[in-house]
């Protein structure tokens, strides 16, 4: 880090590429994690949206008749995103213990997850029971669900990126012991990638949880 | 090795594409400008097409209520296609085969052809912003000049009623987005990384798409105008930007792709400021324009995002009919002033921060003192960026929108003065026995206190709301929120370049052509703005033709001043361009004296910033203390860690 | 660089004998400004007092303005000061002292300024409440109401581009023109048609926005004094925005009733068309609403009127 330059009295000049890859790796962690709120305002917006006309209820039409977007896509979509960001914390867990295998797999799982749960979201939009203009619930579902696709694709942009880069440095690591424990900086690099992945899907998975919550359950 | 871990197995880099005889292609597949151009225009007709196949068929749209769906989409996969042809796709594509991150290349000598390319240098991108900003601000401010005409007379009219609202929403727009990017991008992209003593940017990609974003951002909403503009102004008020045609929707996309831009180079910012910090710039040593930009970035990165929703809940409304701005069918339109607002507000703070931050990293270098009270100013900083959140339905005393919660926003309102406030405390205390030189770029730093403190005061006259109850919505808000953005801001970035185009360029401007424009500009603004608040307090609301006769003069008055204000700034560009492209008087190193590290690495700016990593010993602001070593260490050896750990402060 | 006593003396005894001079002047300006302020601009200052609300907003406003001369001078009589005793020569191109801040002058400066704005945010929620909202739209059910047993009610509906006054105490006539009496209360009950505009009265000092399905209600009391006010809408409502204004007379108690009458008579033929009173009126799903919407209603929600 930037001020901590006393592990470098041992060296006597400052190591350049040791600096600028730690640099990065602080990079990494600052933008995953600003990441977290930024995603977080974004659908704060659209969930300040629907609490804010809910509770107005304008001439009673929130949701006049009760009525949802599919609750069994919303629940699929839901579960999808849960079960690939459990794969994806697991296939972390492998990865540091040195199974890169399982870690590109797991992955993958996720990847697939994420693709299903983005077409699902897509789905429900050409199957909604109520025209968009039909009550204050249409309109903020109508909003959410493509900024949800697009975040869910986003992220399993984010996981292929991470899986394809272990596919392809497979081999380079096997000599370290995978690119969970090997020491190289392209490694570590990685890892801090991982790792802010991680983080983000915990967040989204839980903001997952929320919307579900909002959008087929309290509506 | 399996695979190439160098940073030469970078795909599509030009020095790749040399090395394999392909020069001649090189334009077409490293991108441009000009293959932005193409690539948008391709996605532009796809996305209409695709608009009209799925949407021809609505019954509003066969209604013939026009396809909003293909105008929407037309600009977004547009936007889309520019990127494309810029190029910047590349490398999230090259991601998708799992190749491993690397530094973008960054060309051996700068060319001017370079500006015109998705360039990742963080040099290049300060440039380009500087450049872009200017002709927004250029732009806008024509379209000000248009406004004051019609004003000149109250019967005689110039423009027709739709091009009046027309304009003004177009020159509120493109000023509004401008000033958010207007010292962040030219000054926080091209000098964060030289002051802070780092070789590079956390995120280069993303630095040069922040600013790629405003390109295509500009182009929309000036199309806008042939498209019959938006008749909402910059606040877009639903239910009537539903009521809007296509031009609406470019102020949707237009706004929004600057909201892009805004998130990108705000992540880019504030990574680059907490890691790439040299060794030894403690939170403490850093210029107090890194605070201002860490500060902006972080405002920025919480209220954009609803910014964004907001649009983007206009948009649905206007495109696939939903109807959340909407009273009659279950929305209202209260929500969009609140997603609005909560964005507006936070936003004309962060356009005043960089201002402020800027003005006091340049005060010291004129008063040949350090900075009086550093702590207090960046503690304003912080706390100004703190409160900007909790104030925002102070633009709506008079909706009837939750009137017993208008105390409160009072409070915060009035409370938000005192952290404003300190700012004042600091330049007061910095000049107080100073050596001041009445340099071009002082005089305009000392303007933005003038100008400001007219700014200041007339706030708390809107926050009060008794008195907002006379003042809302009239000339006086509108010559409030002028002082405090264009005399404060753009005052302070007319000191920046002023001061900054030695390093940046190499070159002098003209001090006496300076000196005459200074002068020019600041009586012309205060003639033109002060008389406004009169206007306002008797009676002239915003965004009309139309006014009582009584008001005449003074808006005559107004307007003749307005035209000499032009004058000023013509003569103020006239002056930059001549100097940059005929006279190109040699500045010569550091030519104000100061002490900052940005000024240490000399002209031209080596290609890194920096030979060596350097290491930073004391804060920039040291004038006077008889201590004339350098900041920093440009060449640290030996054991200078023990000196980092162990220098003053 | 250290610095000596003999620094630090010369340091304190400068800013001392500064430090009186401009505080002299500053006093001597600041008692003739507010004194200007308060009694040459302050009977003069906008909106006038035609009404109550009228007349607090223009009570705050000279208060405010009391409060803000002292500050403007501050900071000019300081810079003043400041520029011409504490600038380079040809001959001295030096720096100046090294000062990196005063602890007492930094505590002075927050405490003061804390003060100042506090106190200002205390008296215009006193003011607000007090005032009844000075005339400011205080939503559809205001919590801070005028005492008066009868006020007139006049509700005012903006639509693209005029101002049209209903008068639930004449039998829901609507009028396109607005006279009031003196020494009255009266409640603006502002609602819109459309998109939102706003209710401006500007001598009588009143204003609130005209949202679409909104009741927005705005308090004020005349006074003995007759005359004409200007209405203007004072929120970007389209291209004719700017030409949306009207104006309206206070009259006498007597001249506003015989004017009423005569209006209630007048209009009766056109008074039985119109929807029945209410706060709020939903633009029928026949297209009133600018056709934008489709003409049939999704849930079967009957609007009736």
């Amino acid at each position: 880090m930037a001020t901590d330059v006393q592990s470098s009295d041992a060296q006597p000049v400052i190591d350049e590429e040791q600096y600028y890859h730690d640099a990065q790796l602080g990079a990494l962690w600052t933008a995953s994690r600003t990441l977290i709120p930024v995603v977080a305002a974004t659908f704060g917006g659209i969930y300040f949206a629907y609490f804010y006309l809910r509770s107005l209820n304008s001439n009673g039409l929130w949701d006049p008749h009760g009525a949802t977007a599919s609750k069994i896509i919303g629940l699929s979509v839901l579960l999808l995103v849960l079960a690939g960001t459990a794969f994806q914390l697991m296939a972390g867990r492998r990865l540091r213990r040195g199974f890169s295998t399982d870690f590109i797999v797991g992955t993958a799982s996720n990847v697939l997850f994420l693709v299903l749960a983005t077409g699902l979201q897509i789905w429900e939009l050409t199957r909604l029971p109520f025209p968009p203009a039909a009550s204050g619930y249409a309109g903020v579902f109508i909003a959410f669900a493509p900024i949800d696709a697009l975040v869910i694709g986003l992220s399993a942009y984010w996981a292929f990126t991470l899986m394809m880069r272990a596919i392809r440095s497979y081999s380079f690591y096997r000599a370290d012991g995978g690119i969970g424990v090997s020491a190289h900086r392209a490694a570590e690099n990685f890892r801090a990638n991982l790792d802010g992945f991680g983080a983000y899907s915990i967040f989204f998975a839980l903001m997952s949880v929320l919307s579900w919550y909002l959008f087929y359950v309290l509506h | 090795m399996a695979i190439d871990m160098t940073p030469a197995a970078g795909v599509g880099s030009p020095t790749d594409l040399e090395a394999r005889g392909l020069k001649a292609a090189k334009p077409w597949f490293t991108g441009n400008m000009l293959t932005a151009f193409i690539g948008g225009a391709i996605g532009y007709a796809f996305g209409h097409w695709l608009g009209n196949a799925i949407a021809s068929n609505y019954s509003v749209v066969a209604d013939g209520a026009g396809n909003e769906v293909a105008i929407y989409l037309s600009l977004i996969i547009g936007c889309l296609g520019w990127f494309v042809g810029l190029g910047a796709l590349n490398y999230p594509i090259q991601k998708l085969l799992g190749l491993e991150p690397i530094d973008p290349p960054k060309s051996e000598k700068r060319s001017f052809w370079e500006h015109f390319t998705y360039s990742t240098d963080h040099k290049v991108v300060g440039v380009q912003y500087l450049f872009g900003m200017l002709l927004y601000f250029l732009v806008a401010g024509l379209l000000a000049l248009g406004i004051r005409t019609e004003l000149l007379s109250p019967v005689n009219h110039i423009w027709a009623p739709d091009t009046y609202i027309e304009i003004v929403g177009e020159h509120g727009t493109m000023m509004m987005m401008m000033m958010t990017s207007v010292i962040m991008g030219p000054f926080g992209n091209y000098l964060i990384p030289l002051m802070i003593g780092s070789k590079k940017m956390a995120f280069p990609r993303l630095e040069a798409t922040s600013f790629w974003f405003t390109v295509p951002s500009f182009f929309i909403l000036l199309s806008a105008l042939w498209q019959g503009g938006f008749q909402s102004g910059w606040t877009g008020y639903a239910p009537l930007s539903i009521q809007g045609g296509p031009g609406q929707s470019d102020y949707d996309v237009a706004f929004a792709l600057m909201a892009l831009s805004m998130v990108a180079a705000s992540i880019n910012m504030t990574a680059t400021i907490i890691n790439y910090r040299a060794p030894g710039m403690r939170w403490s040593r850093m210029p107090i324009l890194a605070w201002g930009m860490i500060t902006v970035a972080f405002t920025m990165l919480l209220s954009v995002p609803v910014l964004f929703d907001g649009l983007y809940v206009m948009s649905l409304d206007r495109g696939v009919r939903t109807a959340m701005l909407y009273a009659g069918h279950g929305g209202s339109s209260f929500l969009w002033e609140n997603l609005f607002w909560f964005f507006g507000h936070p936003e004309v703070y962060l356009l005043a921060l960089p201002g402020f931050a800027l003005t006091v990293e340049l005060l010291p270098v004129f008063a040949r003192k350090p900075i009086f009270a550093l702590k207090t100013s960046t503690a304003g900083l912080i706390g100004v960026a703190v409160l900007s959140f909790f104030v925002w339905q102070h633009h709506l005393f008079m909706s009837g929108m939750n009137p017993d919660m208008r105390p409160l926003f009072m409070l915060t309102t009035e409370l938000i003065s005192i952290p404003t406030g300190f700012l004042y405390l600091v330049a007061m205390g910095t000049v107080w026995r100073g050596k001041i030189r009445f340099e071009v770029p002082m005089l305009f730093l000392l303007a933005v206190f003038w100008n400001f403190l007219w700014g200041g005061v007339t706030g708390v006259y809107n926050s009060d709301v008794p008195v907002d109850a006379l003042v809302h919505g009239s000339f006086f808000v509108m010559a409030h929120f002028h002082f405090t953005i264009m005399g404060q801001l753009i005052f302070a970035v007319f000191a920046g370049v002023y001061y900054y185009v030695p390093l940046i360029f190499g070159i002098r401007l003209n001090d006496k052509l300076g000196k005459i424009s200074f002068w020019i500009i600041f009586v012309a603004f205060n003639s033109t703005f002060l008389p406004l608040f009169m206007i306002g307090l008797l009676g002239q609301p915003r965004r009309v033709f139309e006014y009582a006769l009584r008001l005449q003069h003074l808006n005559q008055w107004v307007s003749v001043s307005s035209y000499v204000l032009g004058f000023g700034i013509l003569l103020y560009v006239i002056n930059l361009i001549w100097s940059l492209a005929v006279t190109r008087t040699p500045a010569g190193p550091n030519p104000w004296e100061s002490r900052g590290l940005e000024w240490q690495v000399g002209y031209p700016v080596p290609r890194d910033n920096f030979e060596k990593v350097p290491v930073v010993l004391r804060d920039p602001y040291g004038y006077g203390t008889g201590d004339d070593t350098p900041v920093a260490d440009l060449n640290p050896v030996g054991d200078m860690a023990a000196v980092v750990t162990g220098g003053d402060a | 660089m250290a610095v000596t006593q003999e620094d630090m003396n010369e340091r304190k005894a400068y800013a001392k004998k500064a430090g009186w001079r401009i505080f002299a002047i500053w006093l001597v300006l600041s008692l003739i400004g507010v004194a200007l302020v308060l009694y040459v601009w302050g009977p003069h200052m906008p909106p006038g007092d035609m009404t109550t609300s009228a007349a607090s907003q223009q009570f705050d406003f000279k208060v405010l303005t009391a409060m803000v001369v002292p500050v403007l001078l501050m900071v000019w009589v300081y810079g003043a000061w400041s520029l011409i005793n504490f600038h380079a020569t040809k001959d001295d191109r030096g720096d100046g002292i090294p000062l990196r801040g005063n602890r007492k002058v930094q505590g002075i400066w927050y405490v003061g300024s804390a003060v100042l704005v506090l106190f200002l945010a205390g008296f215009g929620t006193y003011e607000l409440i007090n005032g009844n909202g000075v005339g400011s739209g205080e939503g559809p059910s205001p919590i801070w109401k005028p005492t008066a047993k009868h006020m007139l009610v006049v509700q005012v509906i903006a639509q693209q581009w005029r101002f049209t006054y209903r008068w639930p105490q004449f039998g829901g006539m609507e009028t396109t023109s607005i006279d009031l009496p003196t020494d009255t209360t009266i409640q603006f009950d502002v609602t819109s048609l459309d998109v939102i505009h706003d209710f401006w009265a500007y001598q009588l000092g009143v204003k609130a926005d005209a949202n679409p399905d909104v009741n927005n209600v705005a308090y004020t009391t005349t006074s003995n004094q007759q005359g004409r006010f200007t209405v203007r809408c004072d929120e970007l409502c389209g291209i004719w925005h700017g030409a949306m204004y009207n104006y309206g007379h206070v009259v006498s108690k007597s001249a506003f009733y015989s004017w009423a009458s005569s209006m209630e008579t007048q209009n009766a033929s056109v008074t039985k068309l119109l929807p029945p009173f209410a706060t709020t009126y939903t633009p029928s799903y026949s297209g009133a609403g600018g056709g934008y919407y489709p003409s049939y209603d999704p849930n079967g929600h009957a609007v009736t009127y």
